[in-house]
């Protein structure tokens, strides 16, 4: 009796869940799951423009020898490598600041904030033309300071080939094409960064601060003993959003990154890959087997993630 | 009460097992089913353009002179957006089986639809006793213009029309060269070097901005005397294409040169602001330059494209073609006339008027009213000269893709990057892999 209760009550919360969710699935399902299924249907058929013969998994295979491919996902974790710490980085040292601060914080709150909800192509115009390399602001201050002018947005050699007088061959590290793609990014998003730490730092308790500080501790004591393991969460949160989020880039390397060749490939990324493949030149298997390959690349990064941080990551 | 650990369990199986039980038993049932190509808009021929301004002016009123002068199903004139973004609509069009009458479409384009069956080839209206074009009346055309309509590919059919036709051509700004000591355009590539040492040496200026384009390498390759393509391989690597890209090279090396960022018209601007002496464009861009005239004083010319010394002159045909899409019989005759009516003799003359392109008759030339025209503003003939000599662009399958990595070559050796004679080497491989996919 007692087992057949605990059966029937098992069997109504999963309806009762199911349920809850329905109105979540209509969307999710018409939107997401569907072209999703779409797209890996079609990442097994061949054809150009057009669905062809069933090719089982040869388009991946293809993505697997095709250096375009792996040069795209290197260009694609080099952005992330660049993009994500700094962007954090920057973001919570700017939140610190500001939260340290009695006066003018709405005004700089908003102030930080205002590149992220500009569109991304309206400001990524203008930054193309502080990269012009005859008549940019970057070239500008350069020329000003006695520093050789760049080609910025044009230039695929490394950055550390630049940096170091050609010590490192230009084939080394992200070129300075990407580097600038980077630095935009960078300066539009970290304002999200900056208004989700302050938040963070806001839920910390004052009582915590006034027994730190009757205990004698100093103002960087502070930082990372206290705040510092109470904005684990807000670091998890932040990172898995920003590395998803650079791993799928597209408006920004689309505006900024030159057609003529995309600076020799050192500017095209896995998104401007598929897009390209896909619709530029009409794979359309090879191109969904590329995007299915970053859907599985992002959701294998976002659960290591989730896995590492019930090791780190401190919950109140 | 039941563990949430559970329900995501049962969640989770649910799911995994609805997504094995799709991708089992839906065998393809995502794509659409092969019932033939259907219109758009079963009552009006819709007509997918590009064009902005005056150019979208002119064809609306055309459009809307055919619909008076021919009753049936009207012709519908519809901004479909830039090119990229045509192609792409029409590609996601043939995809969903639903297709414009006609569109707008560039030979590479075209060369992209025709394997999927979507596309009408002409021939069978064109040499039609009653809807066609005379032996005559079509031989008026430039051999080029209808050369480039003919897809070697696909048993060598007329699958587009030419609609609107420029011609690379080699703006120059007067007041520079004066203002450097030159009196005459340069014919040869030897004179344009000169020039650009003149240039830098009396006023320091960078002569020449380079855009990055694959239409201008290919013109430089056969003003050189080299071929692109041979079939269905490149002939990138060619002593004339390495010499193409070691005198690009060698114009960035003594500084006499510079290169724009791609896809923008910085060159113009440039051009305008006297900063430059000479900029290679397509002859359409005629236009801009007289409404940038409106706004400061400069003074501007074009001449032919300079040709390699013992050579003769050449340059290449640019400027979209129409395309009809299989609809409907009736539909595709409605189609055709307008392609006619867009293309007699009368209007290619307006046409030319109104817009920055050139006539693509022959006959044009005796229209009293072009030549007034040409009259009043001698440079816009030029280009009209140019079409006796001008030149197709490969339209093989696949050539999109392969345009894509000439200007990724250009670009390693205008960077410095490597040497014109390994980036030819390179260039001929990557793009002969690609041409020869199956």
């Amino acid at each position: 009796m007692l087992f057949s209760t605990r059966e029937n009550k098992k069997h109504y919360d999963l309806f009762s869940a199911l349920v809850m969710l329905f109105p979540s699935f209509l969307v999710l399902i018409p939107f997401f799951i569907l072209p999703l299924f779409y797209a890996f249907q079609l990442s097994l058929w061949g054809g150009k423009r057009n669905i062809g013969d069933f090719v089982g998994l040869k388009n991946y295979h293809i993505a697997f020898q095709n250096p375009l491919f792996w040069q795209s996902l290197k260009v694609t974790i080099y952005y992330a490598m660049m993009t994500v710490p700094a962007t954090l980085i920057l973001g919570f040292c700017i939140a610190y600041l500001l939260s340290k601060i009695s006066r003018g914080k709405i005004f700089f709150r908003i102030l930080f904030f205002v590149p992220y909800v500009t569109s991304t192509v309206a400001v990524a115009m203008v930054w193309r033309i502080f990269y012009n390399p005859q008549s940019g602001l970057f070239n500008f201050l350069l020329d000003s300071l006695g520093f050789p002018i760049q080609k910025w947005l044009l230039e695929p050699r490394g950055v550390l080939h630049i940096l170091t007088g050609g010590m490192i061959p230009p084939q080394y590290g992200p070129s300075l094409a990407l580097a600038c793609i980077s630095l935009f990014d960078v300066w539009h998003t970290f304002g999200f960064a900056v208004v989700v730490f302050l938040a963070g730092i806001s839920t910390i308790p004052k009582e915590y601060y006034e027994s730190a500080r009757i205990d004698g501790a100093r103002s960087l004591q502070i930082l990372f003993h206290i705040e510092m393991p109470l904005l684990t969460p807000t670091w998890l949160f932040l990172i898995t959003v920003q590395l998803i989020r650079s791993l799928q880039s597209f408006s920004s390397f689309y505006a900024l990154s030159p057609s003529g060749g995309r600076t020799m490939g050192t500017t095209e990324n896995l998104m401007l890959h598929i897009y390209s493949q896909f619709y530029e030149y009409g794979y359309w298997g090879y191109g969904s087997a590329v995007a299915i390959f970053l859907s599985v690349f992002i959701m294998t990064l976002t659960f290591i993630q989730w896995q590492w941080s019930r090791r780190y990551v401190f919950y109140q | 009460m039941f563990e949430r650990k559970e329900i995501d369990k049962s969640i989770f199986y649910f799911f995994l097992l609805l997504v094995i039980q799709i991708l089992i038993f839906s065998n393809g049932c995502f794509f659409p089913s092969n019932e033939g190509f259907a219109p758009l808009n079963p009552s009006h021929v819709v007509f997918w353009d590009r064009q902005t301004a005056e150019s979208a002016v002119f064809i609306k009123a055309k459009a809307n002179e055919f619909n008076e002068r021919y009753p049936g199903l009207p012709i519908k004139v519809e901004k479909a957006g830039g090119y990229a973004e045509i192609f792409r609509k029409v590609s996601a069009s043939i995809q969903a089986q639903k297709l414009p009458a006609l569109s707008v479409s560039y030979e590479s384009m075209t060369s992209e639809y025709i394997p999927t069956g979507a596309v009408v080839p002409m021939d069978e209206y064109l040499n039609s006793p009653e809807i066609g074009i005379s032996e005559e009346d079509f031989a008026d055309f430039f051999p080029a213009v209808i050369t480039a309509n003919r897809y070697a590919d696909f048993g060598n059919k007329l699958y587009s029309f030419p609609l609107a036709k420029s011609v690379l051509v080699l703006y120059y700004n007067r007041d520079v060269l004066m203002e450097s000591g030159i009196s005459g355009v340069p014919i040869t590539w030897d004179d344009f070097y000169q020039h650009l040492q003149k240039v830098k040496m009396k006023t320091g200026k960078k002569g020449f901005a380079i855009s990055i384009d694959c239409s201008t390498v290919s013109a430089m390759i056969y003003s050189f005397g080299g071929e692109i393509v041979k079939g269905r391989e490149t002939l990138f690597n060619s002593p004339e294409t390495v010499r193409v890209f070691s005198f690009l090279q060698r114009l960035i090396k003594e500084d006499l040169a510079y290169v724009i960022t791609p896809g923008t018209f910085d060159d113009q601007i440039a051009f305008a602001k006297g900063e430059i002496a000479y900029m290679i464009r397509s002859s359409s861009l005629r236009i801009a330059l007289e409404l940038l005239e409106k706004e400061r004083t400069f003074h501007w010319g074009i001449a032919p494209l300079p040709y390699a010394t013992g050579f003769r002159p050449v340059t290449v045909l640019f400027g979209p073609n129409i395309t009809i899409f299989k609809t409907t019989p009736e539909q595709q005759k409605r189609a055709w006339l307008f392609v006619r009516f867009m293309t007699s003799k009368e209007n290619v003359v307006n046409w030319a008027i109104e817009t920055g392109y050139i006539p693509i008759r022959r006959s044009s030339a005796e229209n009293p009213k072009l030549q007034r025209f040409w009259k009043e503003k001698p440079y816009a003939k030029v280009p009209f000269e140019c079409l006796q000599f001008a030149r197709p662009e490969p339209n093989l399958s696949g050539w999109q893709q392969v345009r894509d990595m000439v200007e990724s070559a250009e670009l390693e050796v205008l960077t410095l990057m490597d040497t014109p004679e390994n980036v030819c080497k390179k260039l001929e491989k990557k793009a002969n892999a690609i041409l020869h996919l199956p």
